[in-house]
């Protein structure tokens, strides 16, 4: 890699990484594992930077790569977790949204992998579905059907349940 | 469900997604372990490349040897065949295998045994993480938590020069309420047969003591160049932790301000004979107060008393 793809290649990382620990997080459930996905996605990147920086999408081309560096993440190695919960963030929150965070990005680990995904591209990453078709290399109307299934498994979720009410709660009382 | 609960619970869905993603704080990118790791995969996917070329070329000329010796009837059958009396002749006497002769050139020698030295080396094994010990201080929770890594073509110096061995590192990371790693200490190399030998470690000088002794400073991690920080600390706490063998009952932490205070001790997982010691104080600063490590038996005796052999932080 040449200095100046260099300097590119460390500008991404800087800017991206907290943002692609973050989506990481929500596609593993665990702190750790999200950074060990980007720092391997990242890798990946770097292995074929140029193909990325000629992308139309940068960021889409990154986000393929990470989707599939997590699908195959447990298959390659054979991970053996027993790191319980990290504590609690210091900073003073609002314990019901903290429950109800946590419940969501449980939730998420119960839907299939693909479902997740389609979720998390969506709806944190707000890709179009155009965008979230070519990241899981699959059709538009296959994400639509997938986003479908997985609302409908969300929906039944306390923590959603609570939170749509709430934004239904704070649309009535803006209107 | 209304069109209108629809669209709230997806709004919904957005909130809780991105409060959740914001929980996290992650670190500064590793952007040299990142560079680091990709340069060595394209190395070994290089060598591993190289091996396949010949590979590849011995077993390309395996089909001429193959084709020289047996290949006499496909290639009279290319040239529209001699009838079924054909098969019955040997190569050396087919005309066909005579006009194949000049294309084979077979060698003397198979060409395979190039492909083992070139194996590309393994991935690294990952054996898990473990939480070691976890608590409250001064209101902030923190996690001691441990991790394995076997890992190949690891350079060891040794007396007379440097080998390359495979060696399981042990990566001892305190988690802060940023949830973020901070590294307590790294190393800690052993023979991969014997995870349990973690006291091994080949650059301490109380090996079969101690090893792995560092201080961390909690959250520091979780800083934007953090490096730069030098004179802050995220949460004005920091640890002396490490690893010790298990002959040893006690940890007492002196601090160069003449205070001590013991460190706690924690049984190493199962079937592993060390143990882990930490003990978190108050320090505002990036930087160690400095200090010595005093180790004891169960009999209340110091082990190496010699004051230039304990461990410095």
């Amino acid at each position: 890699m040449k200095n100046a793809e260099a300097a590119e290649f460390h500008d991404f990382v800087t800017a991206r990484w907290a943002r692609l620990v973050r989506t990481a997080y929500l596609l593993t459930g665990d702190r750790h594992h999200a950074e060990d996905l980007t720092q391997t996605t990242l890798v990946r990147v770097y292995q074929g930077w140029n193909r990325v920086r000629a992308s139309e999408s940068p960021d889409a081309y990154v986000h393929k790569i990470m989707v599939r560096c997590n699908a195959s993440r447990f298959r390659k190695r054979r991970v053996t977790e027993h790191l319980g919960d990290p504590p609690d963030n210091g900073v003073a929150d609002a314990t019901d949204q903290v429950a109800h965070r946590r419940a969501l990005v449980a939730a998420l680990q119960e839907l299939p992998k693909r479902q997740r995904a389609v979720v998390v591209l969506r709806f944190w990453s707000d890709l179009t579905e155009r965008e979230t078709a070519e990241v899981l290399g699959c059709s538009t109307g296959t994400v639509k059907s997938q986003t479908h299934r997985a609302l409908l498994r969300l929906r039944q979720h306390p923590a959603l349940i609570a939170a749509a009410h709430e934004e239904l709660t704070m649309g009535v009382t803006n209107s | 469900m209304t069109e209108h609960s629809d669209d709230a619970q997806q709004a919904g869905l957005r909130t809780l997604l991105t409060g959740a993603a914001e929980d996290v704080l992650p670190a500064s990118a590793p952007y040299d372990a990142i560079v680091g790791d990709a340069r060595r995969r394209i190395r070994v996917r290089a060598i591993g490349g190289s091996a396949l070329s010949v590979v590849a070329l011995g077993a390309a000329v395996a089909v001429g040897v193959s084709s020289f010796a047996g290949g006499a009837d496909a290639t009279r059958a290319a040239s529209g065949g001699n009838g079924p009396g054909a098969a019955a002749l040997t190569p050396a006497t087919s005309p066909g295998a005579q006009a194949a002769k000049p294309q084979a050139a077979p060698p003397t020698t198979p060409v395979a045994p190039f492909a083992p030295t070139s194996t590309p080396a393994e991935e690294p094994i990952h054996y898990g993480k473990t939480v070691i010990a976890q608590g409250v201080f001064k209101g902030v929770p923190w996690t001691l938590a441990r991790e394995l890594t076997k890992k190949d073509g690891v350079v060891v110096p040794v007396p007379g020069g440097e080998t390359k061995q495979t060696m399981v590192f042990d990566d001892t990371y305190f988690v802060g309420p940023n949830s973020l790693r901070d590294r307590g200490a790294g190393g800690g190399g052993t023979s991969p047969d014997n995870i349990s030998a973690l006291l091994k470690h080949f650059s301490y000088p109380n090996a079969d003591l101690a090893s792995s002794t560092s201080v961390t400073c909690l959250g520091v991690g979780a800083m934007d160049n953090s490096w730069k920080k030098e004179n802050s600390s995220p949460y004005g706490i920091s640890f002396v932790s490490g690893i010790v063998a298990a002959k040893v009952a006690r940890v007492q932490v002196v601090f160069k301000d003449g205070t001590t205070q013991d460190a706690t001790l924690v049984a190493a997982p199962a079937d592993e004979d060390g143990k882990y010691f930490y003990l978190p104080f108050a320090n505002q600063s990036w930087h160690s107060p400095g200090g010595t490590l005093v180790y004891y038996d169960a009999q209340g005796k110091v082990l190496k008393p010699k004051q230039d052999a304990f461990s410095q932080f």
